[in-house]
């Protein structure tokens, strides 16, 4: 929004001494994201409603998910009306560190879930995913970097390692300790986006990229970890019942939202049909209930919040405020383009959640601190 | 720090236009998905998440005439169980059982699988084994009992077992049992029609299920979206039978009672209809079965029915059980004998071959026909006889020289129009058309044996239809078994009318042929289907079966009544008498003219008595007397004395005081000193009236003659057919046994050296 810009710079300049108020932020990314966070948490509620009935317990995951959000929610009003950004620069080296032992511990001491380790015990919150941090704490560490390189350093193969290093570590962590493919793939992409983004030399990156890529896929392929997603989604017809069953049933549900979809509540595939409906699924529980206009509806709105972040990093004066503005913007897209994708079976599935959307704690948090952060930048921006 | 630089910019702006291209493909792909193969995917999640249930249609009711419930159906419920989801809860108890082991608590909880099996074992009776079998299977449906009373469920329902579910469905019940067993028949469980009106009617009685579509998870459970679509069921109509409960009862009775008497080896059959309508007012089959439980089958029953196999082993249940369904009155065809005699009368009558007033015949034992003498049952001969004694002797010589005047084509043209050539078009199932001769094969011999009834094969219901015919003017009427139809609430929606197929005979005729008839009860063969008080008439019938010479025979009598006014026919006959009565008018007739009364009775008719008991005498009641005043006042009075004991006040007297006996019967006086002695009684079936009169007088026993028809005339060729008290049964010296006479007569006569 150069034009934004341009009527801020010319704005008396009675007006910078006055302090900016809690709605002084890049006012259409709140609203899309109160929007997407109102419409995510009420998807949530019909699909665990099914879910969990068995249980008996139907409204406790929306209880809890709620709860979280309302803190997220305030955290990311407290980081945009009162964080200076540029301050995390000043953080990220430790917490980088310390979210990367985080990890490792994890691997071992945390959470059994399906043979992986990725989430701690926590008292009172329940449980944490580190990784999920890890990814922002990624992001704000890379932008530190490339605020601190002068432009003739950059595309040196010192400052690339330096760079790749940082990106490394995390993903190593995931693929190797973790098992968690899809974490990793996220760490590795942003990265990747942030470093061609910023002005890396294509030449040394795209063989370094090229080794890094068949190597990992080289320990997937050696683990045998999740290949047969991979085989099952090369050969959709097959297996309907097995391998293929879960993605099967997402085009059954989304098929069955046809224009204007069965109307919220009424889904069906909820019941027991779709496994993790209300996880890595549930937009396909939007294109069911709400149909080809409310599954439009959503990834309009994620798009407009894509189009803001871009807009506030590009808006920022710092190259610290710019990268960090448009790492969070590029997890975000990606998160959201590859959960659709996974959806609507144009990959094959990896264990993506949708932002806003998808039950899992530390998840919304991480995501609703991320728009916290990313508020605080379009705020100094509006500081002329 | 510096601003990002223009061309840092153009990246950035590229990339949001790689993720815009991208998210665009996700919008391609959500309206190919939605919108393009939208329909197809929806109902392929339909199709999984969907099954139809069906809701079973109650089956309509059966009525007697008199809208009396015959068959009906009642709500049950069958008791399925989930076994997926009592696993899946045992699981989830195995967990809570673990986690509080660990945490070292105490646990409580009831096993969730004992506690199923045990409820379904307890409550319903099935083996626990069975159950414990279903439950462990994976799936999401299992029947464990059937037809569960409403009561039974509700008390499974209020122990909220887990897993544990109803299905409504509907029981037939018949609540009279066995009664008219052959015409109700019965259904299946599944509420498919199997036998009988039952089966016949099923469209009608059946109505049409509905449905309710369900929707369902992947483990069969329900969801929330229940009656997403219902189709009520419409319940099926009624049907009101013509038959009448009381008449049939009457029938029933008394075909039981002669069946079990004359030791009938192959089953029995009666049939009422009421001649002016063409009305079944009862149809009975003897042996019967019970409707409520159709298959059960007991032993001792069985062998008494069905014998023993040529190779000594037994008959299977199945054969047992297809010989008890059959319907012998409309399914078996037999060779009707003397009683067909009704129809070549009528025949030649309407033919004009003869006239009933003037015509004589002259028997004299035997007749040749071709190269075949034939006898009559009397082989000294009828001598002359005038049209009407012909037909109350039964007399075979006059019948073949009637035949031979109505001529081959004639009788094939009455035996067409009575409808022995077609089936009725009865509504019961398997009815059969009966066999005739070829034209070719039918000559002098075969017309010969056919005027009085042998070699050819009708069914029980075209005889009863056809002497409908004889006796109600002439019109040959459509048997019906169905009076009317209802809708499920039992209002009459449709009435079946009377169909008459044709014209028979003319009025006149029919009034000679219901006097003869008459006469055959009154003065005839027929004599034994006579009751005092009511005009009963009829004709005998004894057959010999195939093969010729095996002695087997079926004795049967169709009678009617009032013989001036029929409202009613009887068809009675036993196939294979195993005892040594053996003729229609002996077995058969007793029976009819009993069922025709009790009927007459219940209709409204009263009977009307002359006194014809003249010869019988009051006994005085002499009980306190002086022995001395006692023999003087009885002897008196025409009767003989005898005092037993040395007492001198009669405590007790045989026969008791005012009833009525033959003169110079015996009265036996008690004194206090008596000795109790008492006699036995016997046997006296078969005996002559001679023969009987000595051999009570032998025993000190008292008998009153009866039987004998209008005129009570015992002649000598009668016998005794039945007797008041039984066989066997001690009696005070001087007791009253009545005992019945009529003749028993085997009215075939193939010789055994002549027949070919």
């Amino acid at each position: 929004m150069a034009k934004n810009s341009d009527k801020d710079n010319i704005v008396p300049m009675k007006r910078k001494k006055r302090s900016l108020g809690i709605l002084d932020v890049d006012f259409i990314l709140l609203f899309t994201v109160l929007v997407l966070l109102v419409t995510g948490l009420t998807m949530l509620f019909s699909t665990t409603s099914a879910t969990n009935m068995s249980s008996g317990k139907v409204y406790a995951p929306i209880i809890k998910q709620s709860g979280i959000a309302l803190v997220g929610l305030v955290l990311m009003f407290m980081i945009s009306t009162f964080v200076n950004y540029k301050t995390l620069k000043r953080y990220s080296g430790i917490a980088y560190i310390a979210i990367a032992i985080m990890m490792i511990l994890v691997a071992f001491i945390g959470l059994d879930s399906h043979g992986a380790r990725r989430q701690i015990a926590l008292p009172f919150i329940g449980s944490l995913q580190p990784s999920e941090f890890s990814k922002y704490i990624m992001i704000i560490c890379l932008a530190t970097r490339f605020s601190m390189v002068k432009k003739s350093e950059i595309k040196t193969w010192k400052e690339l390692f330096t760079q790749l290093a940082i990106i490394g570590v995390p993903v190593a962590i995931c693929l190797l300790l973790q098992r968690h493919a899809s974490a990793a793939l996220v760490h590795l992409f942003v990265g990747g986006v942030m470093l061609i983004a910023v002005g890396a030399d294509l030449k040394k990156l795209i063989p370094v990229g090229l080794l890094g890529g068949a190597g990992i896929f080289g320990v997937i392929m050696a683990t045998g970890f999740r290949v047969d997603r991979i085989t099952g989604f090369l050969n959709q017809s097959a297996d309907v019942q097995g391998n293929n069953w879960q993605a099967t049933q997402a085009i059954y549900a989304v098929g069955s939202g046809g224009l204007f979809g069965l109307g919220l509540g009424n889904g069906r595939q909820k019941y027991s049909y779709l496994p993790e409906a209300e996880n890595d699924y549930i937009f396909a529980i939007v294109g069911e209930e709400l149909g080809f206009i409310g599954s439009l509806f959503v990834v309009l709105l994620f798009c407009i919040v894509i189009w803001r972040g871009i807009t506030i990093a590009l808006n920022c004066k710092d190259t610290f405020g710019t990268y960090t503005a448009f790492g969070i913007t590029v997890l975000i897209g990606f998160q959201v383009l590859i959960n659709m994708c996974v959806v609507l079976r144009l990959i094959p599935s990896t264990g993506m959640q949708l932002p806003l959307f998808s039950l899992g704690g530390s998840s919304m948090l991480v995501t609703l601190i991320g728009f916290g952060i990313l508020l605080a930048i379009s705020r100094e921006n509006l500081r002329k | 720090m510096a601003k990002v630089s223009a061309s840092e910019k153009r990246r950035i702006w590229g990339l949001f236009c790689v993720f815009l291209c991208l998210m665009m493909v996700v919008i391609c792909a959500l309206a190919y998905y939605q919108l393009i193969r939208g329909s197809e995917y929806k109902e392929k999640a339909i199709e999984q998440q969907t099954r139809d249930q069906l809701v079973e249609a109650k089956r309509g009711q059966i009525y007697d005439r008199n809208m009396k419930v015959l068959a009906q159906s009642a709500s049950c419920e069958d008791v399925m169980v989930n076994p997926r989801q009592i696993q899946s809860a045992v699981r989830k108890q195995e967990l809570r059982r673990a986690a509080a082991l660990t945490e070292g608590k105490p646990f409580e909880e009831e096993d969730v699988r004992e506690k199923v099996v045990r409820a379904l074992v307890d409550t319903l009776g099935v083996n626990e084994e069975f159950v414990r079998k279903e439950i462990s299977l994976d799936y999401a449906s299992r029947r464990i009992k059937k037809k569960v009373e409403p009561s039974v469920a509700n008390r499974l329902r209020e122990m909220d077992l887990t897993g544990v579910f109803f299905v409504e469905t509907t029981k037939r019940y018949y609540p009279y049992s066995s009664f008219a067993s052959h015409v109700i028949g019965f259904a299946g469980d599944d509420g498919n029609g199997l036998e009988g009106l039952e089966k016949m009617l099923d469209n009608t009685l059946s109505g049409t299920a509905g449905r309710i579509q369900v929707i369902q998870d992947v483990n069969n459970n329900l969801t929330p979206y229940e009656y997403e679509n219902y189709i009520a069921p419409e319940d099926g109509n009624g049907v009101v039978l013509t038959i009448d409960e009381v008449i049939q009862h009457y029938v029933e009775k008394y075909l039981e009672e002669a069946y079990n008497l004359y030791n009938i080896r192959n089953g029995a059959a009666a049939i009422v209809m009421d001649p002016n309508t063409g009305e079944i007012l009862a149809m009975a089959v003897e042996p019967n079965f019970d409707l409520n439980s159709p298959r059960s089958v007991d032993p001792q029953v069985k062998l008494n029915v069905m014998g023993l196999k040529e190779d000594g082993t037994e008959y299977t249940d199945g054969e047992y059980l297809n010989k008890v369904w059959r319907n012998k009155a409309v399914v078996d065809s037999y060779e009707p004998g003397s009683t067909f005699k009704s129809i070549v009368a009528a025949s030649a009558i309407e033919a004009g071959v003869i006239n009933p007033a003037t015509e004589s015949f002259n028997c004299t034992g035997a007749k040749r026909v071709s190269v075949h003498t034939i006898h009559c049952h009397k082989r000294a001969g009828h001598g002359q006889e005038t049209f009407t004694q012909a037909l109350e002797n039964s007399c075979n010589p006059a019948f073949m020289e009637i035949g031979a005047k109505l001529g081959y084509k004639k009788f094939r043209e009455y035996y067409e129009a009575f409808g022995f050539t077609s089936k009725t078009d009865f509504v019961l199932p398997g009815e059969s058309k009966g066999i005739f001769f070829s034209e070719s094969n039918f000559n002098e011999a075969e017309l010969a044996t056919s005027s009085f009834g042998q070699g050819f094969q009708i069914t029980p219901l075209q005889m009863v239809t056809a002497f409908s015919a004889v006796v109600n003017g002439g019109k040959l009427l459509k048997p019906q078994l169905i009076k009317a139809y209802t809708d499920s609430s039992g209002n009459v929606i449709e009435n079946v009318e009377t169909v008459v197929v044709r014209e028979v005979i003319s009025e006149n005729t029919s009034r000679v042929m219901r006097a003869a008839l008459e006469s055959v009860v009154a003065n005839g063969t027929g004599n034994a289907a006579y009751v005092d008080g009511y005009r009963i008439g009829g004709k005998t019938g004894t057959s010999e079966k195939q093969p010729r010479g095996s002695g087997k025979k079926i004795a049967s009598f169709v009678g009617f009544a009032p013989a001036d006014d029929p409202q009613l026919v009887c068809l009675l006959l036993l196939d294979e008498p195993g005892g040594n009565l053996t003729g229609g008018g002996a077995i058969a007739a007793p029976a009819v003219g009993k069922i025709l009364a009790d009927s007459l009775e219940y209709l409204g008719y009263e009977p009307t008595y002359t006194d014809n008991s003249e010869d019988e005498i009051e006994v005085p009641a002499t009980i306190g007397m002086t022995t001395w005043d006692a023999k003087k006042l009885i002897e008196s009075s025409g009767l003989n004395v005898s005092i037993q004991g040395e007492g001198v006040i009669v405590t007790n007297q045989l026969p008791k005081g005012t009833s009525r006996i033959a003169k110079e019967s015996l009265v036996i006086l008690y004194t206090e000193a008596t000795e109790e002695i008492k006699v036995e009684i016997p046997s006296f079936m078969g005996m002559t009236q001679k023969q009987a009169t000595e051999k009570a007088k032998e025993l000190n026993l008292n008998i009153v003659i009866s039987g004998g028809g209008m005129h009570d005339e015992v002649t000598d060729d009668m016998v005794v057919i039945s007797q008041s008290t039984p066989q066997g049964t001690m009696v005070m010296p001087g007791s009253v046994i009545t005992v019945d006479f009529a003749n028993n007569t085997d009215e075939f006569y193939f010789d055994a050296n002549t027949a070919g």
